[in-house]
């Protein structure tokens, strides 16, 4: 045996090597390219330019702006009912799962193609009626509301996935009726018996939300809107130091948060275990 | 404790409760009257619907048919959360995000009480199930049994008219279990309200219960005082379910006195007429019924010695166990293939061994009739169920 | 109130009139109701409305109309194939690579990375929580003409082979097929190894004990035990991969060239350059029913029901 337990070693040394490379050579790369002026030698100047660019702080607060509302909506359409589901009517489980992986397979360049002839022939037909208001409302570049329709959409896979997983780790039935035979009204039950218990797969589904939006480049590119991921692309043709400088700046903020997010759900899962 | 005192104590009525679940009939009319301040068990195997029974109570089900009172009130339309009655789960189920003693007073948050009465309230109730120190803990830094401790305080800190127990101390080892019955029936004691306790635990049930409702296909097949059940049971599945019972088909003879005469076999036994809840008339069919440790048994060589006057069948003993405090033996006769009898181990006799032939008496006040129209076999395990309510139907 | 025979609650203590099952009964399909509204309206609706798009015809001067233009299809597939055949085959080599990458990685992070797991699982998913932009963009620096990794692959003569193969140009990778495949590898492995990991993560270790002891061999354990059981991973990470891979239009526009075109890119640019609305709406109607009907035939062939 103990000629073969050098390879598993090997294997797993090889593997960590490979994750790291993945990992760090494209974080590595873009830090160099950021520093390294041809000539000049390095220099942080890229980095100083950030805050001062313009459009950056715009992009930036319309992305967080839409992540928020995205995840508001998404938590709201979804929290109830799949605790509803679970409680009342589990043998749907399965088909709402389907449902909710629908957006999945729809690659976006196609998805945002629909939401565009939609909006683009909508007003037409409309255009005497009040609905019209409604379409030019929600295309405010100040903060276009169809980017938020688009991207519910687009994290419900991801987020269902996440509550499915939280709530299959619970006896929500229990809880709840613990929590009424207490004397706590159904939505009582909801907000001080589930909710609490939930809370690292709401963090999670919430943080998937963020990411996606803060990441999502072909819907907003395609209808017309420059939220942070597109504002990048358009200085990368510009000033590309400059927007590979953002891109790494925001790759390090992720992953912090990431990690810290990890943290705290690692803690919460030893607390939560018997 | 003071505040809780028997003037809480409430009545519970079940009233023609039915329910049925797509094809299943959980509870088929089920009548029930509960004292103020009794325990009292639902005993039945499962799928006899006692747990919905119980839920009907709490509220988590309501009936197709039929109503649930409360002291005298009727409250089957009122929902979970206004009902005054606690519930204690089978699976804990404590909040695992809250402390043992934010779990106790968890009541009182959803009644708006101040944080510092109700923790005060709180750690009250946890000194009355024995947790007074332990109430900063996590329900993960609790044993089985502690919180399940935590799961009765949390249900009394409301002062319920009623306490109702889900198989409370199905998850415990048997240990533990034994432990927490008596602990459970401190409480209630203590507390003096009135206590519906599920379970399907035979053992259980007597040891703790006033009265034992033993339910079978969704009604109440037989209730009253667990001695008074296991002595007399009324029908052949409460005879089976309830311990052991050996059952012997017979055929009514004559009449002699206070007793019935009755051919089994090719002998005759006695019965007395009060212990019969079949109709006994000559020629008709009736089912005896005899307790394993009622028996003696005697090697037929020593068959003179039988004082006169007893219930005598003859066989061979089939197999033996010994146990312990007593021997197991199974004894094949004409009348009945496995006739169970427990002998106390107080002085052994080498010769009741396998093959050999033996003599079965018992006094006759020891006997039980039933009607003949059932299933011998209700009420053991694996015949159990809603398979067996048309039998119980003609009882 | 022993004599309790009337169905009407005496005391009415009941808010509703409704018997509360009733209420109850209904309760999930109503909080359904708003999510399933809104995937209709907002991407059902789309979708239905993009497919009377494709068959219309008209100009954006004079408006479009239904006339049920089916040629647009035909045009389309005539003027793009080649394109087409490029995104199922990038799309295609990518999801392979993904899938050869990343099998083995999440076989070492279920089973031997111990108390290192959630470190890795990290390191591995983080680049999935940052701009797809940004990612393709780092591997634009990496690729660069005259860098590094360009140099050592260059004096290492690989190029030269890949150029022979047709899938670089040259002594450059950038703006070849190499790097569009690697770009996709690269953005998509996350989507390959979460489905991996989670379902060789399900997996018992004692199943592996137990068939360690009936074939002994490490690899036929593999082949005959783990392997079968992670297929569902395997489905659902091909498919995760696939899809959206088959889709993108970023990795072949800032890591390609004119000749490395997917169909996403023709997409874009008929809305954004030419405003050829009928053939953009055709163009992905195709792509999503030819992604349908290969997924459909993947599902049937690999004999799960799990999509994800």
């Amino acid at each position: 045996m103990a000629r073969l337990n050098p390879r598993p070693n090997l294997w797993r040394w090889a593997v960590l090597a490979f994750a790291a490379v993945y990992f760090l050579v494209p974080l590595a790369a873009s830090v160099i390219f950021t520093v390294d002026v041809p000539g000049q030698g390095v220099t942080f100047d890229a980095y100083g330019q950030i805050l001062g660019a313009d459009g950056f702080l715009t992009g930036l607060i319309l992305s967080l702006e839409l992540a928020a509302a995205t995840i508001a909506v998404v938590l709201l359409l979804m929290v109830p009912a799949m605790v509803a589901l679970r409680l009342g009517a589990p043998r749907l489980g399965p088909v709402i799962e389907v449902i909710c992986s629908l957006p999945l397979v729809v690659p976006p360049i196609a998805f945002v193609a629909g939401i565009s002839t939609v909006l683009k022939w909508g007003p037409e037909y409309l255009s005497r009626t009040p609905l019209f208001q409604t379409f030019v409302a929600i295309q405010n570049p100040d903060f276009p509301v169809v980017l938020v329709l688009a991207y519910v959409v687009m994290a419900l896979p991801f987020v269902h996935r996440s509550l499915d997983a939280g709530l299959r780790a619970m006896d929500v039935r229990t809880l709840v009726e613990a929590a009424r035979s207490c004397g706590a009204s159904p939505v009582q039950a909801l907000v001080t018996a589930v909710l609490p218990n939930l809370r690292g797969a709401l963090l999670n589904a919430s943080f998937l939300t963020l990411a996606l939006v803060l990441g999502e480049f072909t819907v907003s590119h395609l209808l017309g809107f420059q939220p942070f991921a597109v504002w990048i692309y358009s200085v990368g043709g510009s000033q590309a130091q400059l927007s590979v400088a953002v891109s790494v700046l925001s790759l390090l903020v992720t992953w912090a948060l990431l990690l810290a997010l990890a943290g705290l759900g690692g803690r919460t899962r030893t607390a939560a275990k018997g | 404790m003071n505040d809780m005192t028997l003037e809480k104590a409430a009545t519970v009525e079940f009233r023609g409760l039915r329910r049925e679940f797509g094809p299943t009939v959980a509870l088929d009319g089920l009548d029930l009257d509960v004292r103020p301040g009794e325990l009292v068990a639902l005993l039945g195997p499962s799928g006899c619907g006692k747990t919905t029974a119980l839920r009907m109570l709490a509220g988590f089900e309501h009936p197709d048919s039929g109503e649930v009172l409360v002291d005298g009130q009727d409250v089957t339309e009122v929902p979970a959360h206004r009902r005054d009655a606690g519930m204690v789960f089978q699976s804990y189920s404590l909040f695992p995000h809250l402390s043992a003693v934010d779990n106790v007073a968890f009541g009182l948050r959803m009644r708006k009480v101040r944080t510092a009465e109700r923790r005060a309230r709180a750690a009250e109730l946890l000194d009355l199930v024995g947790l007074g120190d332990k109430g900063e803990r996590f329900p993960h830094q609790l044993s089985g049994g502690q919180q399940q401790r935590v799961a009765v305080a949390r249900a009394l800190i409301n002062h319920p008219k009623v306490l109702l127990l889900d198989e409370p101390l199905g998850a415990l080892d048997l240990k533990l279990r034994r432990q927490m019955q008596l602990e459970l029936k401190r409480i209630q004691t203590e507390v003096g309200i009135t206590f519906v306790h599920v379970t399907h635990d035979q053992e259980e049930a007597m040891t703790m219960a006033d009265t034992v409702a033993v339910m079978n296909g969704g009604r109440v097949e037989q209730l009253g005082s667990p001695s008074d059940l296991y002595e007399n049971p009324r029908t052949t599945f409460v005879a089976n379910f309830l311990g052991t019972s050996n059952l012997i088909e017979a055929e009514v003879d004559t009449r002699s006195g206070d007793g019935i005469v009755l051919k089994a076999g090719g002998g005759k036994l006695l019965l007395p007429e009060a212990r019969c809840s079949a109709p006994t008339t000559t020629g008709g069919k009736v089912l005896v019924g005899v307790r394993p440790e009622k028996i003696s048994l005697t090697h037929a060589d020593a068959a003179g010695d039988i004082p006169a006057g007893r219930n005598r069948i003859t066989g061979k003993i089939a197999a033996t166990s010994f146990i312990g405090v007593s021997t197991q033996y199974v004894v094949d006769s004409a009348v009945c293939p496995e006739f169970e009898v427990y002998v106390q181990n107080i002085d052994r006799d080498a010769k009741l061994a396998p093959g050999a032939e033996v003599v079965l008496h018992w006094n006759p006040a020891h006997t039980f009739g039933l009607h003949a129209d059932q299933s011998l076999l209700a009420g053991t395990t694996g015949s159990a169920g809603v398979g067996t309510v048309d039998d119980e139907a003609a009882v | 109130m022993a004599t309790a025979t009337s169905e009407a609650p005496a005391l009415a203590p009941a808010p509703a009139t409704k018997p509360p099952r009733r209420r109850g009964r209904w309760t999930p399909y109503w909080l359904l109701l708003p999510g399933l509204l809104w995937l209709f309206v907002f991407f059902a609706l789309p979708m239905v409305y993009q497919v009377s798009t494709s068959v219309q015809t008209g100009s954006l001067e004079e408006g479009y109309k239904v006339t049920w233009h089916f040629a647009t299809y035909w045009n389309a597939l005539a003027d793009y194939w080649p394109q087409f055949l490029r995104s199922v085959l990038y799309a295609g080599s990518a999801t392979v690579l993904c899938l050869l990458l990343g099998y083995p990685l999440a076989y070492l992070i279920a089973f031997r990375a111990g108390r290192w797991r959630n470190l890795i699982m990290i390191l591995v998913i983080a680049p999935f929580f940052t701009s797809f932009l940004i990612r393709t963009l780092a591997w634009k620096t990496i690729l660069a003409d005259g860098g590094p990794v360009v140099g050592v692959l260059n004096s290492l003569h690989v190029l030269d082979v890949t150029s022979r193969l047709g899938i670089t140009a040259g002594d450059r990778v950038l703006a070849t097929p190499l790097a569009v495949v690697c770009g996709l590898t690269y953005n998509f492995l996350p989507f390959m190894i979460l489905p991996l990991y989670t379902s060789l993560e399900r997996i018992d270790g004692r199943l592996h004990e137990a068939a360690g002891d009936l074939y002994a061999r490490p690899f036929t354990t593999f082949r005959k035990v783990t392997f079968p059981l992670s297929m569902p991973g395997v489905v659902s990470g091909t498919l995760l991969t696939f899809i959206p891979a088959s889709g993108d239009y970023v990795n072949a526009d800032l890591l390609g060239s004119t000749d490395t075109r997917m169909v996403g890119n023709v997409i874009q640019t008929q809305f954004l350059r030419i405003l050829d609305y009928p053939t953009a709406a055709a163009l992905s109607f195709i792509l999503m029913a030819a992604i349908l009907v290969m997924v459909t035939l993947y599902i049937r062939k690999s004999g799960t029901e799990d999509l994800v």
